[in-house]
């Protein structure tokens, strides 16, 4: 069955409202408009206005009402319209959503979804563009989780809405309208486990979000030239799966790290110090950051496409590792 | 209204907070806290209309909030103390006490916890029940954000939320006068939330307010209270009060409402004697259970890791 990614999140919403009477969704404009990006449309038809609720334009009450509700037994899947807007709920999510569950030492739980997309490519301009996971990636207490692609965002959506724990679902805004065929795709994919989804012996690629999707592009068309790459998809950024990624170093030596944060301190910086810490001597030289170079995203394509990682970066980089 | 309960919850809370004040000069306790003596009455009298189901989402100051949704005194002290027998092992302290067997959660962020009372009350509508949450927050709160967005969505939603705002005049050290232009229950009113205002401590009229706004409450309509108090102390266990007024500080001291309240009693059927047995044995039972918890101690160990994400299925 081909579906959109979209469509693969909204039919989850779907399945999930549906199984769970104590599921309900919550944002701007979700409704009738179905959401910025069509990802929940006709859901409210469906469903009714008690269960899929269009929220005032209040992003922190939006995210305090989310966490109240799920410390009180229910399972809200909330929408912040942009991941630029995180930064308005950043209090709720650092001081208050993350912290129950250990202080109350797993008495408390909050079972909360916060979904979000992220992502440049489409001329959105400095404050509807960026990716910031980095600013959310040492906050203990949550999980992030970026799918890349429309066999594998419902599965990871219903394990995010099914967990006990708040999960920052990261979608991607570019990644809405791709089609796949999605027959037999896995019903729930685990928290906290990356995926190799392309072997290879000369290269490894890091990445995770639409990244692996420019990252696996490369990496088909360098197999022409004999040149093998090895591509890892993250999938949950946090908890990041090290010991995936310890596998691969150690039977490849040289990789990058692509991905659409700001280099510093961003999650590519993250995984270089991780397997620092854990595998460095499986390493051929120095680890090489791909990201979105640190400026106010631009918003004409051109120089947009300058400041996003490209295909042509990726391929670049790449030659110029395995030249050295 | 139980006279005598609402005052020996008073002295309790008192004794608590004194007892914590003691055992900070003598460096047994780590950290800092709020102490809330002379506004400790308001949830004392608001509590007298609440049930057990009903939560109650508290703030920084919180000690008063906590013992009145009736925490169990010792395992709320050894809290304080920072003590593995406490509410949260020690690891909450005296600004994030929570309970959830009682329905009480707290955060030493201002105004914090008003937008998730919101969602707890979302979810109490949701679930067709007719429980109420109480969301106390202070004048300090009242300048935040999203404890503005917080009234809002509570409208909005019309939702069985009651929001008291302990106005004691000054967030910090900074007065209302520099940081409002306008009227704190009016700014609620703005909302489309019924509000009221409970000037001077008047303990009886917050009686009769609070168990009308409750009950009104439960049918699902917002309701706001904003109390004018006073805290006796500083802001938290350092603070000089360098920026208040003798003059006001004591005006405010006269209209305690423990004073007041003894007075009641004594011309009422209560002799001297009584009111000093009260609080002897109020005394004496804080200073029991601080005494056990100290010399005790405790060897449990914490599991520093444990708990940062909630595996139950």
């Amino acid at each position: 069955m081909i579906k959109t990614y979209a469509q693969a999140i909204k039919d989850t919403l779907d399945e999930e409202l549906m199984n769970d009477p104590n599921l309900f969704l919550f944002g701007e404009d979700i409704g009738v408009y179905g959401g910025c990006f069509g990802a929940t449309k006709g859901l409210q038809e469906k469903y009714g206005n008690k269960r899929v609720i269009d929220s005032p334009m209040s992003e922190q009450a939006i995210a305090g009402l989310g966490i109240g509700a799920a410390l009180n037994g229910l399972r809200p899947v909330i929408e912040i319209m942009f991941m630029d807007f995180i930064t308005l709920i950043y209090d709720q999510i650092l001081n208050h959503a993350s912290i129950f569950s250990y202080l109350s030492n797993g008495e408390m739980k909050v079972p909360l979804v916060i979904r979000v997309p992220a992502g440049g490519g489409r001329g959105y301009g400095a404050t509807h563009s960026k990716s910031l996971w980095s600013a959310l990636m040492n906050i203990p207490g949550i999980k992030i989780i970026a799918p890349s692609n429309t066999r594998e965002v419902s599965g990871l959506l219903r394990a995010a809405i099914k967990d006990n724990n708040p999960v920052i679902f990261v979608e991607h805004k570019s990644l809405y309208q791709i089609k796949d065929d999605v027959e037999n795709a896995e019903d729930i994919i685990p928290i906290g486990k990356a995926k190799i989804v392309k072997e290879g012996n000369d290269l490894l690629l890091i990445s995770f979000s639409k990244m692996v999707l420019d990252c696996l592009e490369v990496a088909n068309k360098l197999e022409n030239e004999g040149i093998s790459i090895e591509v890892l998809d993250l999938r949950t950024v946090k908890p990041l799966d090290i010991e995936t990624i310890k596998n691969s170093i150690d039977k490849i030596g040289k990789v990058i790290v692509v991905e659409e944060g700001f280099p510093q301190s961003g999650i590519a910086a993250e995984i270089i110090a991780q397997i620092n810490e854990v595998c460095f001597y499986s390493l051929d030289g120095p680890i090489k950051r791909i990201c979105t170079l640190e400026i106010p995203l631009p918003c004409s394509p051109k120089l947009e496409n300058m400041a996003i990682p490209s295909k042509e970066r990726i391929e670049n980089e790449i030659r110029s590792m395995l030249n050295e | 209204m139980d006279l005598l309960k609402i005052y020996k919850k008073i002295l309790l809370i008192r004794a608590v907070e004194n007892k914590l004040d003691q055992l900070f000069k003598k460096g047994l306790v780590y950290g800092t806290a709020h102490f809330c003596i002379g506004q400790e009455f308001i949830p004392v009298v608001v509590s007298q209309h609440l049930r057990k189901e009903d939560a109650v989402t508290s703030t920084h100051r919180g000690h008063g909030h906590a013992l009145s949704k009736d925490l169990d005194v010792k395992k709320f002290l050894a809290e304080l103390l920072g003590d593995p027998r406490g509410y949260n092992t020690g690891k909450g302290g005296s600004q994030h006490v929570s309970s959830i067997d009682n329905n009480f959660f707290a955060n030493g962020i201002t105004g914090g916890m008003v937008p998730i009372a919101v969602g707890i009350a979302f979810a109490n509508k949701y679930k067709q029940n007719d429980n109420v949450v109480v969301a106390y927050l202070g004048d300090g709160a009242m300048t935040e954000g999203y404890v503005l967005e917080s009234l809002n969505m509570a409208a909005a939603l019309k939702l069985p939320i009651l929001f008291i705002c302990e106005n004691n005049f000054y967030a910090m050290s900074t007065h209302i006068k520099k940081t409002h232009s306008s009227d704190i229950n009016k700014k609620a009113e703005a909302f489309g939330i019924k509000s009221a205002l409970v000037p001077d401590n008047n303990y009886k009229l917050l009686y009769e307010i609070a168990e009308e706004f409750i009950n009104d409450t439960r049918k699902g309509i917002p309701h706001f209270i904003e109390v004018q108090t006073y805290r006796h102390k500083g802001h938290s266990k350092n603070d000089q009060n360098l920026y208040r007024d003798k003059s006001e500080e004591q005006y405010w001291f006269n209209k305690d409402v423990a004073l007041i309240i003894e007075d009641e009693l004594l011309s009422n059927k209560y002799t001297i004697e009584d009111i000093n047995l009260i609080k002897t044995e109020i005394d004496t039972f804080v200073d029991k259970i601080s005494e056990e918890l100290i010399q005790q101690g405790s060897d449990i160990d914490i599991d520093l890791f444990k708990h940062i994400y909630n595996e139950t299925k």
